[in-house]
């Protein structure tokens, strides 16, 4: 059912004399239990995105429904959504306990219950041992699990998170992901979750949203965004390194670029959807890429060395560059001469007018 | 082993020279108070009689603070005097203080939190009114309440309340400026109205500026002698512990005022409600700066 459902809002807002339309005309449905992650570049609109879900902001156009209804009217208070924020914002002038208690205080709830509560989420967060503790006196770490458990002690079955892990260190943050996909998997709550970077997004999400240009570019299954891009912007966006993109025509079965010498087979699954002669923008991801044996020719222009494996820049002509992945174990130098080929299956084609991914026939 | 002996020499001088400075400007400043204590324990009965043997007292007596107390300085009123002013005094400054309080922290939270037009100039313009003193206003506002017929308590707090609540209004500004806007975003989420997050977080956190509102508006309003003058002081029922002090000093009339030890006596009075007042609002700005300061 969609739990969560964005109807073509827009909102528009001036800071500082200069006027901003960060949503425009976007529209999302998330169903119960998922995990969304939207992804977009930092500006774009996404924390905006989330405060109108949880009735921060009121959208100039367009409707919001949680829930299976209408709560454009309603302030946050009573959408019965919880929601943790980059800078975790736990109330310095309360202890942990106090803090994490305060959603439920507010319901006038009974004080047995409360505790009971807290100290239930605490232990699912593990941090039963520093309830009694200020704010201040906390780690990076410590302090977001207590902004978590803030927002879990409500019960509320929607959860929104604003790059909740954006201040913490790198290796801390990977056992935070899990943590959280295991909180996930426990409670299936709904969770909305923002953040610019890459492997977060792919790695935790059920289904993933990109936001870019004020709508939802492309959505769905981390994986298949990942591998067939909706179009040409989300292509070169998702994924680190970014897919090779290229302006190329169909000839005679094969694909030819405009620039460069690049010879592709057209696959077999497009051969019903293209012409002779057609336009055609076409992407490969750089681990589709196979090195060492086929036609494609290329000179080595930069090397990227990351650890687990190598980024290659290949130069294929007209300087035009492509980027393949090559073991770390695999020596390469600037200047070699390399011959690679594509995997036939991993090969996109785009309308090169729209942008828009052409589907094969 | 010269030159370092004599740079500890130095060094000791000049510690010396500091402390010896501190000193005599610490007694400058404390003679008076105490002048004005050792007279309200003395026998001293007129100001042209004090004189500075009276620095040393030879004889402590209580008679004129139980004058003071007990004593009849208005022919008409049937109570003792001057508990009843102090009560008068201490009304109208804590009235002041709160209503300051309400003012300064709303205008505050608006001017910081609102996007209005002009903001930068209405926020400069209040900051610079607070340059105007005091007394200057003192006769266009008894003209002003004299029409609006409230020269009466009710039209000193209105008087009172502004000449605070502007200035404190800037610094609440300041304050809630500071106060990252995540707090009340997260309340608003956790279940509290905007009000609601208005007075049980914003309060909290712009603590140490209530206290020094507080402590403006009862200071301002203790401590004022003309407008309350223009006020009240035909009605001599009504009158403040200001007023009575400087009835008691003789500046009335000085053949009918009583005795000058019995003036001091009223000054160390009324002077102990305000040294209460600095020392709870001191502690309480000073703990809310060190609970906001571990923040990352």
């Amino acid at each position: 059912m969609e739990y969560i459902k964005l109807e073509d809002i827009w909102k528009t807002y001036k800071t500082k004399g200069v006027t901003v339309t960060p949503l425009r005309g976007l529209s999302m449905s998330v169903d119960k239990g998922e995990l969304v992650v939207v992804l977009g570049p930092s500006g774009e609109g996404k924390t905006t995105l989330l405060r109108v879900i949880a009735g921060l902001l009121r959208q100039d156009k367009g409707h919001v429904y949680l829930r299976g209804e209408l709560v454009d009217d309603l302030p946050p208070r009573e959408r019965n959504v919880a929601m943790v924020f980059q800078s975790y914002a736990i109330y310095p002038f309360m202890s942990v306990y106090d803090n994490i208690a305060f959603p439920l205080k507010l319901m006038h709830r009974p004080k047995q219950e409360i505790d009971a509560q807290v100290k239930k989420v605490a232990e699912m967060l593990r941090i039963g041992d520093i309830l009694s503790k200020k704010p201040s006196e906390l780690s990076g770490g410590q302090r977001q699990r207590v902004a978590i458990a803030k927002a879990l002690v409500k019960g509320a079955d929607i959860l929104l998170m604003d790059e909740p892990m954006a201040n913490l260190d790198a290796i801390v943050r990977v056992y935070a992901r899990e943590e959280l996909k295991q909180l996930h998997k426990e409670l299936g709550t709904t969770i909305v979750y923002v953040t610019h970077d890459q492997v977060e997004a792919l790695s935790l999400a059920t289904k993933l949203a990109v936001l870019h240009d004020g709508v939802i570019q492309d959505f769905g299954d981390p994986m298949e965004v990942y591998r067939r891009p909706r179009n040409t912007w989300v292509a070169s966006f998702v994924g680190n390194p970014p897919m090779n993109v290229l302006e190329g025509t169909v000839r005679e079965g094969y694909i030819v670029s405009k620039k460069g010498e690049l010879k592709l087979p057209l696959p077999s699954s497009y051969r019903g959807s293209v012409r002779e002669g057609q336009d055609v923008t076409f992407g490969f991801r750089p681990e589709d890429a196979v090195v060492g044996e086929g036609d494609l020719r290329g000179v080595v222009s930069m090397i990227e060395r990351v650890g687990a494996y190598t980024v290659v820049h290949v130069d294929v002509g007209d300087g035009t560059l492509l980027r393949v992945l090559y073991p770390s174990t695999m020596q390469v130098n600037r200047g070699d001469k390399v011959s690679f080929t594509v995997r036939p299956g991993s090969l996109v084609l785009f309308d090169p007018a729209t942008g828009k991914r052409v589907e094969a026939a | 082993m010269r030159g370092r002996s004599r740079r500890l020499a130095y060094k000791a001088l000049r510690l010396g020279i500091s402390y010896l400075v501190l000193i005599v400007v610490a007694i400058w400043a404390i003679i008076p108070i105490y002048y004005v204590i050792m007279l309200s324990f003395s026998h001293v009965t007129r100001l042209l009689a004090v004189s500075i043997k009276d620095l040393v007292p030879t004889q402590v007596t209580l008679q004129a603070y139980r004058e003071l107390l007990f004593g009849r300085f208005i022919p008409s009123i049937k109570a003792p005097d001057f508990p009843l002013w102090v009560a008068h005094s201490i009304m109208l400054a804590a009235a002041t203080s709160l209503l300051s309080i309400a003012l300064a922290m709303l205008a505050g939270y608006g001017l910081s939190r609102l996007d209005m037009p002009a903001k930068k100039t209405l926020a400069t313009f209040t900051y610079i009114i607070t340059f105007l003193p005091v007394t200057a206003t003192t006769v266009p506002l008894y003209l002003l309440f004299a029409q609006l017929r409230l020269l009466n308590y009710y039209g000193l707090v209105l008087a009172y309340t502004p000449g605070t609540a502007v200035f404190a209004a800037f610094l609440a500004k300041l304050a809630i400026d500071s106060i990252p806007p995540d707090y009340e975003d997260a309340a608003m989420v956790d279940g509290l109205s905007r009000f609601g997050v208005f007075i049980r977080i914003v309060f909290r956190m712009a603590m140490p500026i209530v206290a020094l509102t507080a402590l403006l508006g009862f200071l301002g309003a203790y401590m004022d002698y003309a407008t309350a003058y223009a006020f009240i002081g035909a009605n001599s029922n009504q009158w403040t512990a200001m007023l009575g002090l400087y009835y008691l000093a003789g500046l009335y009339n000085y053949a009918s005022a009583p005795n000058y030890n019995i003036f001091a006596a009223g000054a160390v009075l009324m002077g102990i409600p305000l040294m209460a007042l600095f020392l709870v609002s001191q502690r309480m700005m000073t703990r809310a700066y060190s609970s906001l300061a571990g923040i990352k």
